[in-house]
């Protein structure tokens, strides 16, 4: 598997956000959302390896990825921040737990308007089928 | 024994007379509160009399913790044979009365016999006494309320015209817009000729060990705030469903027939944007779910999730001014919401399919909904065509002769707005809920979704899995555990680690129990329930659901319906693992 590409990279952050771009799943379901998100692994240190970056944030709107942008100051934000340990990323991106179920429990912490990242929660699926096409390395 | 005053108000109607007495300390133990302590004194006080005879007493209840500072304890419940499903009845309500009732030194309130002219009961801090009130009879339940705060700082619960018109499914209104709005109790208090209660309490509830308790009570405040739905409810009020039920396709459409309808135009987020909106807790609440909003110079109650989903996509409407006014008529006139949107939903869907053929009905709809509100009204006041279906849909659909697998209840209660196709165990709980369809019975929809609790054996499963042991006993464990809920009483929106909410009733009480010992008496709770509606009449077959909300909907996965083979497979094992004998389907 000479191909996998590292979670999280820069490689890896900017194949997914051209993939987001090319699907037409999430071109339809991400219509009129406009905010950038932050995506942001709250566990760093007690990865075996450390990542590069703890945060990315994508600039989302109307179902395409503008642009993506890794974060590497601390107070960075984002109108929506979506906080996860690496080991629940890993299930969410491999379709372990459904993204939204991620939020209403708390395994995956929103900051920003909560009704309104619901309410995109066939979005978030088609960003979940699209993560998986990507050829993923994880840190163990 | 802390926590408790162990005094209770009895009212004889017929005879004018009004006394206290009390209870033994092991019955306060055994049945908790809330509905608990309301179903025992059921068999004691109640029985298989006519719902409006003189016989069938109204019990008011409040719980251990109510009128404490526990988090959203601030509740009351009540509970009278039905008249819309004939067995036992029950709703719990928020707002201050419970609290009020609590703090005026009483633990509930009996009402039996049927007075001759319309009164009122006035509860002053302890201090009783019922009044002739005619002067009220006639007004809307906010013209009541006003009415009786002109007198004095009371929270005030009472019924409207529906209630005084025997609606079968009209309500009791409490604090403005707060409802005890199931099973038709309002009816029983009309017939009953009481139109308010109105309650002021200060006397400071004694618990068992003060310090320790006010540490229970921020911890659990903590917890429930730490909940990450919390700051959703905060912000949308229970409306937020209308954003996160999508994603799971919880909400129905269209009579349960489809999902066709632009959910964009009924979103929390465009309710909040578009309408002037603030938000109100009841009595020791932590969150603030409730909402008002500005309509039409006045501040009326804001729509809950319930009543938005049935008055808007279960109907086709998409216009939130159309909800607001509706909402605002049905609980003006002391109607439930659920009830009433389901009923019109489904009258609207049965003239589509030529089931029924009447000029009178099809003039309520119109394209634009212009005449759902004299709908209302003419249900409310049981004018004309609204007199039928003011007896509730499945005795107007029955006496139609439309099939019953097209109607929208179980045991006679309209289905509430989570759809047992988006999450098949809440169907079950509809199936076997001693009150009828009701989601506040058992949260399966909560639970499939991670809010689980697997310590007390409620263990999150696959929301289209149901025919197994395990999942029927997190069913079964989920039920119990609502009574517990029901029984203190606490608003479900609050859901503080449940270890803690143990320590706050052993803490409360005196009484030392683990929350597996009060979910073992939540279960208890159940049976006692079930055996009071088989004294009432309740055959196996009743627990049951229509194909209605098992068919799946064109492009949903398939096994996200229900057979009547595995819902029979599923009810047999829910009868072995509850104890309840053998389960007998309906004959078709
Ligand atoms: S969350 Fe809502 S219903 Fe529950 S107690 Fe608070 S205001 Fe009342």
């Amino acid at each position: 598997m000479a191909d996998e590409i590292l979670f999280p990279s820069q490689a890896w952050v900017d194949e997914y956000c051209k993939k987001l771009s090319e699907s037409p799943d999430y071109n339809k379901a991400g219509k009129g959302w406009k905010d950038p998100i932050m995506f942001t692994i709250s566990d760093p240190d007690s990865l075996s390896e450390r990542p590069e970056f703890n945060s990315f944030t994508l600039y989302l709107k109307d179902g395409r990825c503008e642009k993506c942008e890794m974060v590497r100051d601390e107070n960075s934000s984002a109108p929506f921040v979506l906080t996860a340990t690496y080991a629940n990323w890993k299930k969410i991106i491999d379709g372990k737990i459904n993204p939204t179920q991620a939020m209403l429990t708390g395994q995956l912490k929103v900051k920003g308007n909560m009704a309104l990242i619901l309410r995109y929660a066939s979005a978030a699926i088609a960003m979940v089928k699209v993560a998986q096409m990507i050829p993923t390395r994880y840190i163990s | 024994m802390r926590g408790f005053w162990n005094r209770l108000l009895f009212v004889d109607l017929s005879h004018r007379e009004i006394w206290t007495d009390s209870l033994s300390e092991d019955l306060w133990e055994r049945y908790i509160g809330g509905v608990g302590l309301g179903a025992y004194l059921f068999t004691k006080y109640g029985g298989n009399f006519d719902p409006f005879s003189d016989k069938n007493p109204i019990i008011i209840t409040t719980g251990p913790l109510v009128g404490t500072a526990f988090p959203n304890s601030g509740r009351h419940e009540v509970v009278s044979r039905s008249p819309l499903t004939t067995f036992l009845g029950e709703s719990n309500s928020g707002g201050r009365f419970g609290f009020e009732l609590k703090r005026s030194g009483l633990d509930g309130i009996i009402l039996t016999g049927i007075s001759d002219v319309p009164v009122s009961i006035f509860i002053d801090d302890g201090e009783f006494r019922i009044e002739e009130t005619p002067e009220l009879w006639g007004l809307d339940i906010y013209q009541t309320q006003d009415a009786i705060r002109k007198r004095g700082n009371y929270s005030v619960m009472c019924i409207g015209p529906a209630g005084e018109k025997r609606v079968l499914f009209s309500s009791i209104m409490n604090d403005e817009g707060r409802a005890a709005g199931r099973t038709g109790l309002g009816a029983v208090m009309g017939s009953k000729r009481v139109k308010a209660i109105a309650v002021h309490g200060k006397k400071i509830v004694e618990v068992n060990d003060r310090i320790e308790y006010n540490r229970a009570v921020k911890e659990a405040s903590k917890s429930i705030m730490e909940s990450p739905v919390v700051s959703g409810f905060r912000s949308y009020g229970s409306m937020i469903w209308m954003d996160g039920g999508i994603g799971f396709n919880d909400i129905p459409a269209n009579y349960f027939m489809d999902r066709s309808f632009q959910f964009d135009d009924l979103s929390s987020i465009k309710f909040h944007e578009e309408y002037q909106v603030s938000s109100y807790n009841c009595a020791a609440c932590v969150i603030g779910c409730g909402r008002t909003v500005r309509y039409n110079g006045l501040t009326v109650d804001g729509p809950e999730y319930e009543t938005v989903a049935a008055l808007g996509p279960l109907l086709g409407n998409t216009s939130f001014q159309n909800i607001v006014e509706w909402n605002h008529e049905i609980n003006r006139l002391g109607m439930d919401t659920i009830s009433t949107g389901v009923i019109i939903s489904a009258i609207r869907h049965f003239l589509k399919a030529g089931l029924i053929d009447d000029a009178a009905i099809g003039s309520y709809y119109s394209d634009n909904f212009s005449g759902i509100n004299r709908m209302i009204q003419d249900i409310a006041m049981r004018n004309g065509p609204g007199n039928a279906i003011a007896d509730g849909l499945y005795r107007y659909a029955t006496s139609l002769g439309i099939d019953r697998d097209l109607i929208a209840t179980v045991k006679g209660l309209e289905i509430p707005l989570h759809d047992p196709r988006a999450f098949k165990a809440q169907g079950i709980v509809y199936a076997t809920s001693t009150r009828g369809a009701d989601h506040m019975q058992g949260d399966m929809y909560q639970i499939d979704i991670g809010g689980d609790h697997p310590d007390i054996g409620i263990v999150a499963g696959d929301r289209f899995s149901i025919d197994s042991d395990e999942r029927v006993r997190t069913i079964i464990r989920t039920q119990d555990f609502r009574q517990v809920y029901n029984s203190l009483i606490i608003c479900y929106y609050a859901q503080p680690d449940p270890d803690l909410i143990a320590r706050a009733y052993s803490l409360a009480t005196g009484f030392s129990a683990s929350i597996r010992d009060l979910v073992d008496r939540g279960s208890e709770i159940i049976n006692l329930k079930r055996k009071i509606n088989e004294d009432l009449g309740l055959r196996p077959e009743e627990d049951w659901l229509p194909v209605l909300v098992r068919k799946p909907i064109e492009g949903e996965p398939q096994e996200s319906g229900t057979t009547d083979e595995e819902l029979i497979s599923v009810l047999q094992r829910y009868y072995r693992l509850r104890g309840w004998g053998k389960y007998r389907p309906p004959q078709r």
